[in-house]
């Protein structure tokens, strides 16, 4: 076809009005840019298209230009299409990419504070976890943890050994020869009389050794011992007790 | 506003410039769109929906595929060819003549020099006119229109081509008038 014949066969005025194929398309731009009869053409139709339609044109009614500024009033900005202009994306697609790169980069730093939060959260509740564990751990060495009176208490090999006045006094001390370990029972005893303090006693070798003032549990009384033979309560005038008893008020035979 | 400023302003999604555009081709396109679905109603709804797709795909407009008011133009058509692709407007579309049927609402022709178009088309040799009274004037689609004639589909869109380019270079603005209002040009 020459182009006289390309000019006259109507596929411009198809080209115009978008009503021709792709391929017929790919062509008459082709053609256009090779020659400027076919672009005089071109511009010759849409000016036609343009002119008539001015000079025919027709005023819609009065309240239109309002309707239609609401209606794209309620539009929200639209999105970059596919096919955007070859001269680069328009301003209003750099707005959405703008928009979308502040959101996410809120989402992002949304995130990376979350997250340390989150590692933070997870810091304190190592902290907390690991304050527990030795806590646990405390209970369970404290637990585990021989009892000295129980021991004493269970041991089947320990003596009791009363040590009595026959009046007020009347007390048990228990002692272990293998643990080399004694203790007392400190609610047998009476009120000591005022400005008078009791101090326990056990005599080794002969010699009365203290085994402190009067306690106010018997696990507190347990003392450490070896070879006593007997065992003794004194009445004391120094609340701290004294190097030697100053009136021995009952004593007791071990073994 | 020169188009450039109005191209301008309508990729940067700036609602003012659809206004603007509205001032400048609001007229010009409710005219074409009233022609092809030849109802004020429907016509009005047309423009609207024609102003909201230009305001929707305004950074899509590509200024080396043509005029801002062709593209406006073929966004109206289209949008006008979807309205009128109703089985009433089809109905009505083969039983009237275009001549016939341009009134507005208050029942004056709108557009006086529609008439005489018909006789436009008679200057044109018979077997380009018998396709241009079938697929113009009375809606046929080109398949239908072949159907019809027993002409095979490619010759149909040959001649029917040919058609307006001769109406548009010959018969000048009536031509013109045709090719604006064209349904089934090509398709």
């Amino acid at each position: 076809m020459d182009l006289q014949s390309f000019i006259q066969s109507g596929l411009l005025e198809a080209y115009v009005l978008g009503q021709c194929s792709a391929e017929e398309r790919i062509q008459v731009e082709r053609m256009a840019t090779e020659h400027a009869a076919v672009r005089a053409e071109l511009s010759s139709i849409e000016a036609s298209l343009e002119g008539y339609a001015s000079a025919h044109a027709v005023q819609p009614p009065d309240w239109m230009k309002a309707s239609i500024m609401e209606r794209i009033g309620q539009e929200p900005p639209s999105l970059s299409p596919p096919d955007a202009p070859a001269l680069g994306p328009g301003k209003g697609s750099l707005r959405f990419f703008q928009i979308l790169a502040f959101l996410l980069a809120a989402a992002a730093s949304f995130l990376l504070l979350r997250q340390k939060d989150m590692a933070r959260e997870n810091e304190q509740l190592k902290s907390s976890t690991e304050a527990v564990k030795q806590e646990l751990l405390a209970c369970n060495q404290e637990v585990l943890k021989p009892d000295p009176i129980a021991e004493l208490l269970c041991d089947p090999n320990t003596q009791r050994i009363l040590v009595s006045d026959g009046k007020g006094i009347s007390t048990i001390v228990y002692f272990n020869a293998r643990l080399n370990k004694m203790a007392y029972d400190p609610y047998g005893l009476p009120e000591p009389k005022p400005g008078k303090h009791f101090q326990f006693w056990a005599i080794v070798g002969g010699k009365p050794v203290s085994m402190g003032m009067k306690s106010a549990s018997i696990c507190e009384s347990i003392r450490s011992v070896e070879n006593p033979v007997a065992f003794a309560i004194s009445e004391e005038p120094n609340p701290e007790g004294n190097a030697v008893p100053t009136l021995v008020l009952a004593i007791g035979n071990a073994g | 506003m020169q188009d450039q400023q109005l191209i301008n302003r309508l990729q940067a999604q700036d609602r003012e410039a659809i206004g603007a555009l509205y001032d400048a081709y609001g007229g010009a396109l409710f005219g074409v769109v009233l022609r092809i679905v030849q109802q004020q109603e429907l016509a009005e709804q047309v423009l609207q929906d024609t102003f909201v797709k230009a305001w929707r795909n305004g950074a899509s407009y590509d200024t080396s595929k043509g005029r801002l008011f062709t593209w406006l133009l073929n966004i109206a058509r289209n949008t006008a060819i979807d309205a009128t692709r109703t089985a009433h407007f089809q109905k009505s579309r083969k039983t009237d003549s275009l001549d016939s049927v341009v009134h507005s609402p208050g029942g004056s022709s709108i557009n006086p020099d529609v008439i005489g178009v018909r006789e436009v088309v008679q200057g044109l040799d018979e077997k380009y006119r018998m396709l241009i009274d079938l697929v113009y004037f009375k809606g046929y689609t080109q398949e239908e229109a072949a159907e019809e004639t027993g002409i095979p589909l490619g010759t149909i869109k040959t001649r029917l081509r040919y058609a307006i380019n001769e109406l548009r270079n010959v018969f000048g603005e009536k031509g013109v008038a045709i090719l604006l209002t064209f349904l089934n040009y090509c398709s």
